[in-house]
């Protein structure tokens, strides 16, 4: 059953992979079947999930003399996202010919946060939360279902778990495909645009486990230093933690370095250049639960050159 | 390369397919060849002309063809069938299945084949009856392989290698078990060990039958090329750049160091022995087949290039010649003369 629509931009090649539920309709896209294959894989001290499935389904489409300008990928209600985008950090081949954009959930108006308030068993993890705490942006939808105080309700709620996706909405089951395609999430070249007002701590009133910290320190930091306090923290804490992001200002380097990461996975590339007079600030973001901020600015701030 | 060539390779000829050529296969008899592309299209093409018959299209995509020791003919694609060409009939028997086909392989002993679709395992008769199938894999089956002696036929997907006796599908199946999606399944010739490749970056070797096993880590990416050479004693390894040359002879591999072969600069999507003389031939990324004859040479004895990647490649059964796929669909066969 199609649930949501995305309004066709005239002339994009679309490619839709779904699951055997899929609910998003596009006109004139290819749509392929895949059947969620999870499997683990160990590297050292890197461990994480992928989609099995998606490699070799996106390995075939990426052979074909037909290019297409994006490929959507929908899971299904309560997937994890994570295996999906480490995916795209593990596989060598997608890496070099695919480049993954955003994660993009859409979040119901009217039910979301029943959802979130779900008790679930111990060591079981609430999905709605989860997915939540890994998008890219938000998509508010059934917005018409309910008035102004609960959207904005919702969208605080979203927030406390969120700090930094882009919420927008859709109404009657349409959603631009602009909201969708193009975000340039994970592209290391665009600015990650980090306000600095969430970085100070606010009061919630919900017991989250699942939070943003974003931290800031003046100053260069010390390249190693970094790296190794990163790799350390990643490879010990990253199931816990979901997303982080950072535009990082190193000892010896002109330009900013821009961070990405999922889980243990991450990958980090040269930004833009700092002006002259500029004066040189680190922020990061992380997204996920049990986090210490305290404990998290201390360390960064150790790394200062 | 300064290397003296002692084998020229020069075009015979080359025709186009619409879209990625997925494979090229000389017959047995090497007097025609098969071919199927991403565009769908499949044919049979003159070794000597490169005259074309075409047969059955699949949409979508044809993904994988064999041929058999008689000259039966199965072609599976991404369209979930596959169809069955008795030697010498260009009219198939067709067979529906409900995913798509990514692996064929003949049984060496029977007019038997084995299908890779889904998470299933098929094995069925030439003419389509006896079919049988093996259901509920951990994962997609990625490649099949049979025994030698055509008594087990088995099945490469996360978890391992499973193995069935399809004269005896209620026994037991075998498993050799290692956790990682395992990519490949090759059978030395000789049948004293089975290669697979896995996603983590490894291969994977067991002895048939005792399942002891062997494993080589430390390559840079997955590994989806292996080969083994005719006399079932060397194993190349294709990653991703370089071959890595096992020897397996004696107390086999365990701290040796492997020979390597370097002289691409792309990653090989393709490697081949020629069962007549024991050379090698890669095909990759970079353009270009490379001819080697290991362990006697390190660098290439010849080579071509081609103006897109070599994604398929195999040696026309004579030694005398190769046939090559490219990334956009062309189809060449290319004369091997010896000086």
């Amino acid at each position: 059953m199609v649930n949501y629509v995305l309004r066709e931009q005239h002339g994009k090649r679309i490619a839709v992979i779904e699951n055997e539920f899929g609910e998003i309709g596009i006109d004139d896209a290819l749509v392929l079947d895949a059947e969620e294959e999870i499997f683990e894989m160990n590297n050292g001290c890197i461990c994480c999930t992928v989609r099995g499935d998606l490699i070799r389904i996106l390995g075939n489409l990426l052979r074909r003399r037909d290019r297409f300008d994006h490929i959507l990928i929908e899971t299904t209600g309560l997937a994890d996202p994570a295996p999906v985008a480490q995916t795209f950090f593990v596989d060598d081949e997608l890496a070099a010919r695919v480049r993954l954009d955003a994660i993009v959930t859409l979040v119901d108006a009217k039910h979301v946060v029943a959802h979130l308030d779900e008790v679930k068993p111990d060591g079981v993890e609430n999905e709605a939360v989860e997915q939540v705490a890994f998008a890219d942006r938000l998509v508010l939808t059934k917005t018409d279902l309910v008035d102004d105080d609960t959207v904005r309700s919702v969208v605080e709620r979203l927030r406390s778990i969120n700090a930094v996706a882009d919420i927008t909405t859709a109404t009657k089951g349409v959603v631009d495909l602009d909201a969708v395609l193009d975000v340039g999430a994970f592209d290391l070249e665009r600015a990650i645009d980090l306000d600095p007002a969430f970085l100070t701590d606010t009061d919630h009133q919900h017991d989250e486990t699942v939070t943003s910290v974003g931290i800031e320190v003046t100053g260069e930091l010390d390249g190693p230093k970094l790296n190794e306090w990163l790799g350390h923290l990643l490879s010990t804490k990253g199931v816990d933690i979901f997303r982080s992001k950072g535009i990082l200002a190193i000892a010896g380097e002109d330009v900013r370095h821009v961070f990405q990461g999922v889980h243990m996975l991450f990958d980090s590339e040269p930004g833009q250049p700092w002006a002259p007079e500029e004066q040189r600030t680190s922020r990061m973001v992380f997204i996920g639960r049990n986090l210490d901020r305290h404990e998290l600015t201390t360390s960064l701030q150790a790394c200062l050159a | 390369m300064s290397t003296t060539r002692s084998l020229e390779l020069t075009p015979r000829w080359s025709t186009a397919f619409e879209d990625y050529l997925t494979v090229a296969r000389f017959g047995p008899d090497g007097s025609r060849l098969a071919a199927g592309s991403l565009s769908g299209e499949a044919a049979l093409l003159d070794a000597e002309t490169g005259h074309r018959s075409a047969l059955a299209p699949h949409e979508m995509g044809v993904l994988d063809l064999s041929w058999s020791g008689d000259g039966h003919l199965a072609v599976g694609g991404q369209d979930n069938t596959v169809r069955l060409y008795a030697a010498g009939s260009l009219q198939p028997v067709t067979l529906e299945l409900d995913r798509w086909v990514t692996s064929v392989a003949w049984s060496p002993s029977a007019p038997q084949v084995a299908v890779a679709y889904g998470r299933s395992l098929g094995v069925a008769r030439v003419d389509g009856s006896s079919a049988l199938s093996f259901d509920d894999h951990p994962s997609t089956v990625e490649a099949v392989g049979w025994s030698i002696d055509g008594t087990r036929v088995g099945a490469a997907c996360y978890g391992g290698l499973h193995w069935y006796q399809p004269a005896e599908p209620e026994a037991t199946g075998r498993v050799f078990a290692w956790k990682g999606s395992m990519l490949s399944l090759d059978v030395a010739p000789g049948g004293r060990w089975v290669a697979s490749g896995c996603q983590d970056a490894s291969v994977h070797v067991w002895r048939l039958w005792s399942g002891e096993d062997l494993q080589m880590a430390g390559y840079p990416t997955k590994i989806t090329e292996l080969a083994w050479d005719p006399t079932g004693r060397y194993l190349a390894v294709a990653n991703p750049d370089e071959i890595t040359l096992w020897d397996f002879a004696g107390k086999g591999p365990q701290g040796t160091t492997p020979l390597t072969l370097a002289g691409h600069e792309g990653s090989i999507h393709c490697l081949a022995y020629c069962p007549r003389t024991g050379l090698l031939a890669s095909g990759g990324a970079d353009g270009l087949v490379a001819v080697w004859q290991p362990p006697k040479r390190s660098g290439p004895v010849a080579a071509f290039d081609h103006d897109a990647e070599v994604v398929s490649l195999q040696w026309h059964p004579d030694g005398g010649a190769l046939v090559t796929g490219c990334a956009d669909g062309t189809v060449r066969v290319l004369d091997a003369t010896a000086h």
